[in-house]
């Protein structure tokens, strides 16, 4: 069946009672946000109270691919997966690749909401107009590649697409993440652990229709422009070439490569983890795009040496590198990657579980974990056995190490006790990215004031680098000089934060990839406000668009207040906040309280947001017509 | 004269190797003229010459100088000076059509070829 682009259908599927139903998300509400992750925002304040247990049966998971999500429009193949999220009991989006998103388009729904829970383990089969609930305890426990495999046996089809939980999903690890179309993690947050809390293993897709754009024509032709100018940047190229990794050798001759739990911020022979190393050394074996991307930075590898077994997995990314890697002090090429493996195959978010471990390898060092207490394990820096053993403990809780660790950083630090918080490199509850926001300011003030905790996949700031002509140019037309491209002034920091913040927003609800919208620039406002006209047959403009990223992400602000967060939790990792910068280039930054301050006051007053409490103002939610949807949050 | 180290990341034929060279240069020398100097050498780092300049990413002492001001930036003794190729994000043009990395990639293929040749 061919639909109109802007039906916005939502399925619904109770898992307590096995019911499912249809409804409809207002044409208002597409325009007011966008699709995706905002009317994923909007459905999950609507329909998740205050006080929900993010693991119980109250809470929602929704998929939702973007507006122009299966559409040829480049990059465009995102899905945000929405809900309250178990590791910091706040608002959590994840947004994810792969071809599950437009699979679902096809099958004719917008949006997937799963409610309750069942009884025992199910996968969720949608063939187009087909819905059903199926037993799924023989794939309980088992890894996502195998789970995969034997549903596309069972459904007899090796075209579905699957998004799936491994064991760390199931046991409800708090950083375990959803994997799609076998190598694309939906990954922060503990967004797996909900879907486990749910029994609910999988959701598998086929969808044969299609969509329809009100004015093709024109949607083709920009599309393929954009296409073109993207697939003519430099970076989509080096993109294409070593993936996000091949940032790896600048981070470290800039001195700003996370390294030994944020201890330091170089290593040695960084470039062993490198894209670059990666295909220099024959580790790459193919290369794979998501849904309607030129670029086609996915990669996959092969090991060489086989030190830990025949590993072929998809390429570790930038953040599996550090994370899994330099962060614990490895820089064994093969480690990370069967590191890399093991996390997929769990289902578990790596930038998480590499904080995690390299916690806990700090805590050892230091004399805080010790013995029986860290399951006698020698948990040295660099310590690869211990890494790749802790990993299947952390999936499994097994153990009480393994428990403990599951939990992430902060709540294990609560159970060790002494220094041992100031080493868990987290914020809210959520383990920080490998940005270093000592000495990055508008990435430390985006950390800061994410909604899901300090990460870099709801704000990208790189532009503030000025490492092109065009990122200059762009922050140029946002702070009015192109001198504020430098990562460590303060100046004007909050403009380009707002600037990323709405941009990305927008981005996501309309399913585009970040890389294209604020790293490369080629999806910029001006083409997703058209392409979005011509997909809806609506006069809709740049300045629209934007404030429809706004209004994304000061509903999301909403969630969170309803639920009790205030300024004093837009804060940094406490080492962020407190311990310089110890070497290289940047020596000596840090991001302190008083300057985190500043940031933040220039921040609240720029969005209309109370400088105290960081609750949105009535004129605000008014401004934005949200007051209708979060009058309970305004202060009488 | 000031004495530079020059390290070139990702211009030879491995991508991940650190070419790095120790060098004199004239008092005044800015990382501009470097570069151009670089570009038209007929060593080893003639594929500099082919590839744009603005995908190119400059560090003096691993702090980024931004390519409108490397001509301002005027080099002093002892001083570290690193050229990478843009790992991700950005436009970056070929004065001469076609993405900067095809033309890197066709001149490595060419040299390999002629090394061939010559062996």
């Amino acid at each position: 069946m061919i639909r109109d682009i802007g039906a916005q259908g939502i399925l619904n599927v109770d898992l307590s009672s096995g019911r499912t139903w249809l409804d409809e998300a207002p044409r208002e509400d597409l325009l007011h946000f966008l699709g995706g992750r905002g009317i994923n925002a909007k459905l999950l304040y609507e329909r998740v109270p205050q006080g929900t247990d993010p693991l119980g049966p109250d809470n929602v998971l929704i998929f939702g691919p973007g507006t122009l999500t299966g559409t040829s429009a480049p990059s465009s193949g995102r899905t945000s997966v929405t809900c309250k999220g178990p590791a910091t009991g706040l608002y959590l989006k994840v947004s994810v690749g792969g071809h599950l998103g437009a699979e679902l388009k096809y099958a004719g729904h917008d949006y997937v909401v799963i409610h309750g829970r069942a009884e025992n383990p199910v996968f969720l089969w949608i063939d187009d107009d087909s819905v059903e609930l199926r037993d799924a305890r023989h794939l309980w426990g088992l890894g996502t590649r195998e789970a995969d495999r034997l549903i596309r046996e069972e459904l007899g089809d090796d075209e579905i697409q699957v998004g799936l939980i491994g064991p760390a999903g199931e046991n409800r690890v708090l950083f375990s993440c959803i994997i799609f179309s076998l190598y694309n993690s939906a990954s922060r947050g503990g967004i797996g652990a909900v879907m486990g809390s749910k029994n609910l293993k999988a959701i598998a897709v086929r969808g044969t229709g299609g969509l329809k754009l009100a004015e093709g024509e024109q949607f083709f032709e920009l599309a393929l422009r954009t296409r073109k100018e993207l697939s003519e940047d430099a970076g989509s190229e080096s993109l294409y070439r070593w993936g996000t990794s091949g940032s790896i050798p600048p981070l470290n001759e800039m001195g700003m490569l996370a390294s030994y739990n944020f201890s330091r911020v170089t290593i040695d022979n960084a470039e062993r983890i490198s894209g670059q190393y990666l295909e220099d050394e024959g580790y790459l074996t193919g290369r794979e795009s998501c849904f309607s991307c030129s670029t086609a930075c996915h990669r996959f590898v092969r090991t060489k040496e086989h030190a830990y077994g025949v590993v072929q997995d998809s390429g570790p990314e930038l953040e599996t590198m550090l994370s899994l890697g330099a962060e614990c002090g490895i820089v064994d090429t093969e480690a990370v990657i069967k590191s890399n493996q093991l996390c997929n195959d769990y289902g578990l978010d790596v930038i998480s579980t590499g904080h995690v471990i390299s916690w806990a390898m700090e805590c050892y060092e230091k004399g805080l974990l010790k013995g029986k207490q860290a399951d006698d394990l020698d948990l040295h820096f660099g310590n690869v056995e211990s890494q790749l053993d802790l990993i299947g403990r952390i999936a499994l809780r097994k153990g009480l190490f393994g428990d403990l660790l599951a939990n992430g950083t902060k709540q294990a630090a609560e159970e060790v006790g002494g220094d041992s918080w100031k080493w868990a490199i987290q914020a809210k509850g959520l383990e920080q990215s490998a940005c270093d926001t000592r000495t990055a300011k508008s990435y430390a003030l985006a950390f800061a004031v994410n909604p899901r905790g300090p990460d870099h996949l709801m704000t990208e700031c790189y532009a503030e680098f000025g490492v092109t002509e065009e990122a200059r140019a762009l922050i140029k037309e946002i702070t009015g000089d192109e001198e504020y491209a430098d990562p460590t002034l303060l100046e004007k920091r909050s403009d380009i934060v707002r600037w990323h913040e709405d941009c990305y927003a927008a981005s996501d609800a309309l399913g585009f990839c970040a890389f294209t919208s604020t790293a490369a620039y080629a999806v910029n406002p001006r083409n997703m406000a058209k392409l979005f006209s011509y997909a809806l047959g609506v006069d809709f403009t740049e300045e629209q668009l934007m404030t429809a990223g706004r209004r994304i992400v000061t509903l999301e602000r909403c969630f969170n207040v309803r639920e009790g967060a205030r300024r004093e939790d837009d804060v940094l990792p406490w080492r962020m906040m407190n311990d310089p910068v110890p070497e290289g280039p940047t020596q000596g930054l840090v991001t302190d309280q008083k300057t985190l301050d500043r940031l933040l006051d220039e921040y609240y007053q720029m969005h209309g947001w109370d400088p105290e409490s960081a609750i949105p103002s009535k004129k605000t939610l008014e401004m934005l017509s949200l007051l209708g949807l979060c009058s309970e949050i305004v202060a009488d | 004269m000031p004495e530079i180290t020059l390290r070139l990341f990702g211009f030879g034929p491995r991508a991940s190797g650190f070419d790095t060279v120790h060098r004199s240069v004239a008092a005044g020398t800015t990382v501009r003229k470097l570069w151009e100097n670089l570009c038209s050498s007929a060593d080893d780092t003639e594929l500099l010459a082919r590839i744009d300049e603005r995908s190119v990413v400059f560090l003096v002492n691993g702090t980024l100088i931004h390519q409108h001001k490397t001509n301002r930036t005027v080099l002093k003794d002892g001083d570290t000076v690193t050229c990478m190729v843009l790992a991700i994000g950005g436009q970056g043009y070929s004065q001469e059509g076609g993405d900067s990395w095809g033309s890197a990639r066709q001149l490595v293929h060419q040299k390999k070829e002629h090394q061939e040749q010559s062996s």
